[in-house]
């Protein structure tokens, strides 16, 4: 009898034990606190990748703070592998920060949970584009503190081995097929291929204007002008002028046979020209993408800072939010060499901290940044549907076998479109 | 306090913490994915409570599930032996050999080696073997490339188990049976292969559980491609969990699976009565 009991106690135990597990993330409100002096504390969450981006993201916070004295910013960091994970595991848990780092390929995923900015921000000063990317459905729901655009990067020794010109304005995507033709020799490529969505959609785009999502966010891999991009992008491995990728878990395939020497062409983000300069040890040129049938174009990205729905103290966040997107904030990011700046008077900063990190290939560098802004000339925002992470799977598993052959670009364009249909 | 208190209460003390342990990150759980598989549960927004709607969906509607379901079964049915044979052979090998020693930590290193890391060293190497198309990117070699690299990494455990129990075989057994004329073939089925029975039986079932719910191998080496040849049920349930956000699609897939392997092993535990010898 007595040894029930105990039992009963041991269980007992276990289960409130368990009930003050569950029981934690229920109460009510997160992201924020007010404390006796009326100083409100909100937590930020940001990806960081070393304790010197965790260090400029301090000062950022500092920022706010200096502006706003009674508005303090807790940073929470995760490496950028970890972090939207780590953010859709905290909406889940109603602990999310009230200060969101978001990215615009991702906006579609959380635009239902992030406050729209729309009046509660000043937004002077923002290169236009950048604002258009973190748009979603007519809202702004976060300030881009960056922008990028996709770029063809190309190995300069190589065209002057093969006698072929140099990619410059105006470059068709004739020329470029015919120059990948002519760098194909010696088991190198002309061009390392991608199922990455910016990197091989952005070079359909400027093909023929091929857009695999609607204005109104709505999949559309199965339009014809999808097939056709897709057939000339897929063209160029059979005709044996591009490196096709060796499996489908090789999403940065281009950009790194590139840089390894493998490819002499590759797409690629703006934000690596000055990783690539550094690590290529041959001379690294820029272009814009090679111009189809409406001009050359890319897709742009930025990321950004926006509010999430539920913050106790919206005001407040906003506010902050406004501090970290803001000029003094950009123009330390851009002394910091982060990223290319949003707004369009700190962009100078960059090239400048670029050109000084590498002074011999300050022409690379200027070259990329002018193909850069040229870019956002042609730029459009790649909205994404909800579920944009299940579609990027479903491109990596269907898109290398029309690259092989093994499939028609019509029926592996119907396969995404049939199987992303549900939870867009 | 009389003596067989102060046991009951030391005995609860040893107990607690492993009691509260399973009952928090396993019971609850557990059946918590019950409850969650009859919802439709997204990471974000509201539930709603559907029924079977996950069930039906994964076994009707899913275009993946049923793949994912043969390739594990294929999987399974490649690995498992050829894991098996290997490590058997390699143990008997090894135990004539002067080097026995060397051999057995050589062999077991790849089995303690980070799985992540070993997939990620093979990519390398199909990636360096080269090929138009690369093994990994061809439908028809994808899945046996993802065999061939689980087979390496997984046979050494095994191989420890075989070779312990080789090594236990019963001296005056062997001697009667060589007494008797048994060699070769006839002494490795009839006397070696039923002395050693209760470790084949316990590394077939491990092995067998461990191959049904794979996923780093093709989830580093392929990401369940080209096409879906290489996507398996963990991959489903990771998937559905973690890329489509619909928890209780996860949690039906993760149940149906669940049922699978229990089955499979039950069938594993009745059959083993008619192979399994154990010394009485």
């Amino acid at each position: 009898m007595r040894m029930r009991r105990s039992v009963l106690l041991a269980l007992g135990l276990a289960g409130m034990m368990v009930s003050a597990a569950c029981g934690g993330g229920g109460s009510g409100t997160s992201g924020g606190a007010r404390d006796s002096g009326g100083t409100v504390t909100l937590d930020w969450e940001m990806w960081a990748g070393s304790e010197d981006e965790k260090a400029q993201l301090d000062h950022l916070a500092a920022l706010v703070t200096r502006k706003h004295p009674t508005i303090k910013v807790n940073l929470r960091t995760a490496p950028f592998n970890d972090y939207f994970t780590k953010l859709q595991t905290e909406f889940a848990a109603g602990k999310q920060p009230c200060v969101v780092s978001m990215q615009s390929l991702r906006l579609g995923a959380y635009a239902d949970l992030l406050e729209p900015l729309d009046g509660k921000t000043d937004t002077q000063g923002f290169a236009p584009a950048a604002l258009e990317t973190l748009k979603l459905g007519g809202k702004q729901l976060a300030l881009p503190y960056d922008l990028a655009s996709m770029l063809l990067y190309y190995n300069k020794d190589a065209f002057a081995e093969a006698g072929v010109a140099e990619p410059k304005n105006g470059w068709t995507v004739a020329d470029f097929e015919q120059a990948a033709k002519k760098l194909s020799t010696g088991g190198k490529a002309g061009f390392g291929m991608s199922f990455a969505d910016l990197h091989s959609l952005s070079l359909m785009l400027s093909y023929n204007g091929a857009q695999p999502v609607t204005p109104d966010v709505r999949l559309q891999f199965d339009s014809a002008p999808m097939v056709d991009a897709l057939t000339w992008y897929a063209g160029l491995a059979a005709s044996k002028a591009a490196l096709v990728p060796a499996s489908s878990s090789d999403v940065g395939w281009g950009e790194t046979q590139f840089v390894n020497g493998n490819a002499m062409m590759a797409v690629d983000g703006s934000w690596n020209i000055g990783s690539a300069v550094k690590d290529a040890t041959f001379a690294v040129g820029f272009a814009p993408l090679p111009a189809g049938s409406g001009g050359s174009k890319t897709y742009l990205a930025a990321s950004g800072f926006g509010v999430a729905k539920g913050c106790p103290y919206p005001q407040e966040a906003a506010k902050a939010v406004s501090v970290l997107a803001g000029p003094d904030a950009q123009a330390y990011l851009a002394g910091q060499g982060r990223s290319f700046p949003s707004r369009t008077d700190q962009q100078a900063t960059y090239e400048e901290f670029l050109v000084k990190q590498d002074p011999r290939n300050a022409e690379a560098v200027r070259g990329a940044i002018a193909s850069l802004k040229e870019g956002l000339a042609g730029g459009v925002p790649l909205f994404t549907t909800k579920n944009w992470d299940s579609v990027g799977k479903l491109m990596a598993q269907y898109l290398i076998q029309v690259y092989t052959g093994d499939q028609s670009p019509k029926s592996a364009l119907g396969t995404i479109q049939q199987q992303s249909a549900r939870g867009q | 306090m009389k003596p067989r208190t102060t046991e009951q209460w030391s005995a609860l003390g040893f107990v607690t913490p492993s009691v509260l342990g399973l009952g928090l990150f396993t019971l609850f759980p557990v059946g918590a994915a019950v409850v969650m598989s009859f919802f439709a549960w997204p990471m974000l927004g509201t539930r709603e409570f559907v029924g079977l709607e996950n069930f039906r969906y994964l076994l009707g509607e899913d275009p993946d599930f049923l793949t994912a379901l043969r390739n594990t079964f294929v999987f399974t049915g490649l690995y498992v032996p050829l894991n098996l044979l290997l490590a058997l052979g390699l143990a008997f090998w090894i135990n004539r050999s002067r080097w026995a020693r060397l051999w057995r930590v050589l062999f077991f290193v790849p089995a303690i080696t980070p799985m992540v890391a070993n997939a990620v060293i093979w990519k390398l190497l199909f990636q360096a073997v080269g090929g138009e198309p690369n093994l990994l990117a061809d439908g028809r070699t994808a899945l046996l490339a993802v065999v061939a690299m689980s087979v390496w990494q997984g046979f050494g455990y095994n191989m420890i188990v075989f070779s312990a129990a080789v090594n236990e075989m019963s001296p005056s057994v062997l001697e009667a049976a060589s007494l008797d004329g048994a060699t070769g073939l006839r002494r490795l089925v009839s006397v070696q292969l039923p002395l050693i029975s209760p470790a084949l039986f316990f590394a077939a079932t491990m092995t067998m559980i461990n191959a049904l719910q794979v996923f780093t191998q093709p989830y580093i080496l392929t990401a369940g491609g080209p096409g879906n040849a290489t996507e398996t049920l963990v991959m489903n349930v990771y998937q559905a969990g973690f890329e489509s956000r619909d928890l209780g699609l996860a949690a039906a897939g993760a149940w149906l699976l669940f049922a699978i392997i229990l089955v499979v092993t039950a069938v594993q535990f009745l059959g083993q009565k008619r192979w399994v010898h154990y010394e009485s």
